[in-house]
This record gives structure tokens, sequence and C-alpha cells, in this order.
């Protein structure tokens, strides 16, 4: 029952986050709508859709590490509950957003602005009912491994001391800006060795089916998860970070 | 012992700081406890941890017979006001008690509403809007009105001026005749809440050091007063423990029973503040 509970107390929080987002979106549209009606322009692109919807789990997922860890904790409910409701609600909010961006993506298409999925670039070959439901899959999974991501992120920021904070805001990024550019650039035979016998590989496969992604971010949603659970389940109510 | 919260051997550490070391305590069925100790005690440490709010290093927090850590059941029976929010910010007045209502069975909305209206606390209004005290009351009112067997008050009058500290006394009273549950109360200021206490646990630096009915620890000494001169003569040779002095008035409070006290001097019953800044000072 307190599954239930958790999931309509995920639910609240995410809402007005979710009234926002949809808000802006529903401008856009509006705004690329009447630039077209009145330039008599048939080039509107407004292929930020997909990418938003993700990002905006992405950012979900951050947020509701901290917050439901508080109030579940100090409401009663146990660390397995409010871990399993917010699995279920990333899953089903993946679902719903992915549904309301679609409506919203073939909207602008009836209101003459280009909205292409990534999914659709990705896969062009890709077609019939079929096709729209691998790409449905897809573009859940997808979302689903960000929310989870966002939830690891969060509760990683939340279980960390103040120190370790700054040392990881520091490190990461400049690991990845920095570090890996630079090492590529200094050896660039180990840069040409990995692109090709793993990132082109993997790419190659994840270009064979819609299928193929939606089991690469599955993979990565179920590792969030369980990175995220070491997180909750000795997680703490810390009201300060 | 089955309609408890029993306290096994509980260990916290934070680090390599001790917060709580091999705590036994039980509170007992419709009982009204207060749990006293000095800053840094581990009155809230050991709070947190029977509400699973903490993970206990050792020991266990057995609650109505089941085992109280990660059980949604045994937990749902506890309702804690900390000291601190633990809302999101724009979280309103209303929508604390509605969440109260959605946790708590037998939380009474109704009831919760009068006490807003009591206490002059503005439901529409964001937490973070309000003043120390009315978030105090905020959490105050979500506790009175929970209907949970236990209810655990850290600090509840934090920020309360004399009339609502009041109001909350009399509603706990109130309550707790009306539907008798388990209270415990952790604050500083033991002398408002110590006629409304039956039993007092003091903790000190992480262990239990009393866990005693009030009435008990009352007759563990006595007060005297009277003429300075006096009131020094009858103290030679016994243990006393506090001493107030008023231009030539002086009032000592004493361990052990009276006796042979002069007819010059009045007795009265232990203070319990004197008692417990003897015990943690010592």
């Amino acid at each position: 029952m307190k599954i239930a509970k958790m999931f309509k107390w995920y639910w609240q929080n995410a809402y007005w986050g979710l009234v926002g987002f949809y808000s802006v979106m529903a401008f856009l549209l509006i705004f690329g709508f009447c630039v077209a009606l009145f330039s008599g322009s048939d080039e509107i692109v407004m292929n930020n859709f997909s990418p938003s919807t993700e990002i905006t789990l992405f950012v979900i997922g951050i947020l509701l590490f901290p917050t439901g860890v508080r109030f579940g904790l100090s409401s009663g409910v146990s660390r397995k509950t409010l871990f399993v409701a917010l699995l279920l609600f990333l899953t089903a909010l993946s679902a719903g957003m992915m549904l309301i961006s679609s409506i919203g993506e073939q909207l602008g298409e009836w209101m003459g602005i280009e909205t292409h999925q990534l999914q659709q670039l990705l896969y062009p070959a890709v077609t019939g009912f079929g096709g729209w439901l691998s790409i449905c899959f897809c573009r859940i999974s997808l979302g689903l491994s960000l929310g989870a991501m966002g939830y690891f992120i969060g509760g990683a920021y939340y279980r960390m001391n103040k120190v370790l904070k700054i040392v990881v805001s520091i490190t990461v990024p400049a690991l990845l800006f920095l570090g890996m550019p630079l090492f590529f650039i200094a050896f660039p035979s180990i840069a040409q060795g990995v692109f090709e016998s793993l990132i082109s590989p993997l790419f190659n496969w994840l270009l064979v089916s819609p299928y193929c992604l939606s089991l690469l971010c599955l993979g990565f949603a179920a590792l969030f998860g369980v990175l995220s659970w070491l997180f909750v389940r000795r997680a703490p109510v810390k009201i300060a970070g | 012992m089955n309609n408890s919260i029993q306290v096994k051997d509980l260990t916290v550490q934070f680090g390599h700081f001790t917060a709580l070391e091999k705590i036994n305590v039980t509170f007992g069925e419709n009982r009204i406890y207060g749990l006293l100790g000095r800053n840094g005690a581990g009155k809230s440490t050991l709070l947190s941890a029977v509400n699973n709010r903490l993970f206990p290093n050792e020991g266990e927090v057995i609650i109505d017979g089941e085992r109280g850590m990660e059980n949604d059941n045994a937990q749902g029976k506890i309702y804690y006001m900390g000291e601190k929010n633990i809302y999101p910010d724009g979280t309103s007045v209303k929508q604390l008690l509605r969440w109260s209502r959605d946790f708590y069975p037998n939380f009474n909305m109704e009831y919760a509403c009068q006490l807003a209206e009591r206490f002059q606390l503005n439901q529409k209004k964001k937490l973070k809007s309000l003043s120390t005290g009315y978030l105090t009351i905020a959490k105050l009112i979500g506790a009175l009105a929970s209907g949970a067997p236990y209810t655990f008050f850290d600090e509840p009058v934090l920020g309360l001026d004399a009339n609502h500290r009041e109001l909350f006394y009399q509603e706990l009273i109130r309550q707790y005749s009306e539907f008798p549950r388990t209270i415990v109360i952790s604050t500083h200021l033991i002398e408002e809440v110590s006629d409304i206490i039956e039993q007092v646990v003091i903790i000190k630096d992480g262990r239990i050091l009393l866990d005693r009915p009030v009435e008990e620890v009352k007759q563990m000494g006595y007060m005297v007063s009277g003429k300075a001169a006096d009131v020094d003569a009858y103290c030679a040779g016994r243990q006393t423990i506090g001493e107030d002095q008023l231009g030539n008035l002086k009032r000592a409070c004493l361990l052990g029973q009276p006796e042979e006290v002069p007819a010059s001097l009045d007795i009265s019953a232990m203070d319990l503040q004197k008692l417990f800044v003897q015990l943690t000072n010592a």
C-alpha cells in the first residue's frame, strides 16, 4: 500500500515541473506555428522534443532522491518501498512523457513544423506499426536510463560529505572535458584503437534495430538502479545537502 | 511485551564518534515519557534510530513485537515530529496535513483544521515562509492529529511563545486522556514538562543514565528552604545537589529522605531540573 502512496508523492512532486516543461514546449510549438504561418516558410524545425523530455527525466531523477528519502523515511516508509515506488514511477513517467511528446511531435507535424525524433533519424528504415512500437520502447528505455542515472547522481551527492562533493564536482567534469580529449591527443593510436575496436562496432550494432538501443538503455537503467540502491539501502535522513 | 517499543543494545556511530552505545530502553504502552539530556547527548539520534531515519551499527528496535527497522507496518505506528523540516520548501501547511493523512490511517483531518484555527496558522502558507514558531506549530498539529500509537516530539515548543506553549500542553493532555497512546517528549525545558511526563529517561554521552517513573525520581531527594544560616546548618554533612539564594533566604536540593528537619525550614518535593543538572554535570 505504501508503494502506491509513495508513487503518488513522487507524482505530486514532479507535477509542477512537468506542467512547466510542457507549457514551454506548447509555447514553442505555437510560436513555431505562428512563424510558419506568417513567414510562409515550410522549413521550421523543432527536433528538441525528444532530448528535452529525456533531460527533464534526468533532472527529475536527481531531485527525487533527496526529497524522496527525506520524506519517505520520515513518514514510516522503508527504504525498499520508497525505492520500488521510485522505479515504478520513473518507468510510468518515461512512458507517459514519451506518449505526450509523441502527440506533441505529431501536432507539430500537422502545424507544418518538422519534429523528427532522434530515433526516426537513426532508424529511417523502421516503418509501420511495428516500427512505431519499437521506437516507443526505445524512447521509454532511454528515458528510464536517464532518470535512473539522475537518481544515481542525486544519491551520490546526497550521501557524499562536503569535501567529497567539491572534489567530485571538479574532478569529473575536468576528466571528461579536459582529461579525455588531452589523452586522445597525446595518444592518438590508443584513441583510434578504442574507436575501431569498441565504439564503432557498438554503434554499428546499435543501428541494427531500435531494440538494440533499447537493450543498451535498459542495461544502463539496471546498472544505475543497482548502484542507486547501494546509496538508498543505508541512507539516513539528512536535512542539509 | 507486545505493545511497546523495545530498544535493544542499540549502538550508533558517526565515523569515530559513538553517538549511542549499547542503549537499552523500553517505551511502554500509553505512557508519557520525557527524554532528557544535554546538547549532543544522543536524544535525537535515539529517536531517529527508532524511527528508521538512520541505520544503527548494532542492536535492534522491536515495535509491538515486530522488527522495527525497514518495516513499513511497524514504522507506520510511529509519528516523529522532528526538530527540522523534512518537507520540500514549496510544501504548504495544507499539503503537509494531507500527506500526514495519507501516510497515517488514523490521522484526524478535522481535528488538525481545528488546531490550525486555534493556533491561528494559515494553512495556505508555504512552510518556507513560516517563522520558526509557526513551522513548529505546523509540525505539532501533524503530530497531535496523527493518531499514531507512538508519537515522538523532538523539541516540540521550539520558537513557541508562552501562549502557544500553554495551548500545546493543554491539547497534548486532552488528546492523551481521550485517546491514550505512547508519547515521548525530548526537550530541554524540563520544568515545563515535569508535571506532564510519567516516566523520565535521561541520556548522557550516548548512554541511559536514568529510566524511572517521575514520582520515584522526585522521591530520590527533597528541597529545604528558609533562612540561609538554618539551611546551611541543616545541609552540613548531607548530600546537597544544588542551592539558590535570594538575600537571606536560601533553598537547597538534597538527595535521600528528609530527617530531623528543624521547624524553621520548609520541605518540598525534589525539583526535576535540579536533579537533572546534578546528574548530567557529574
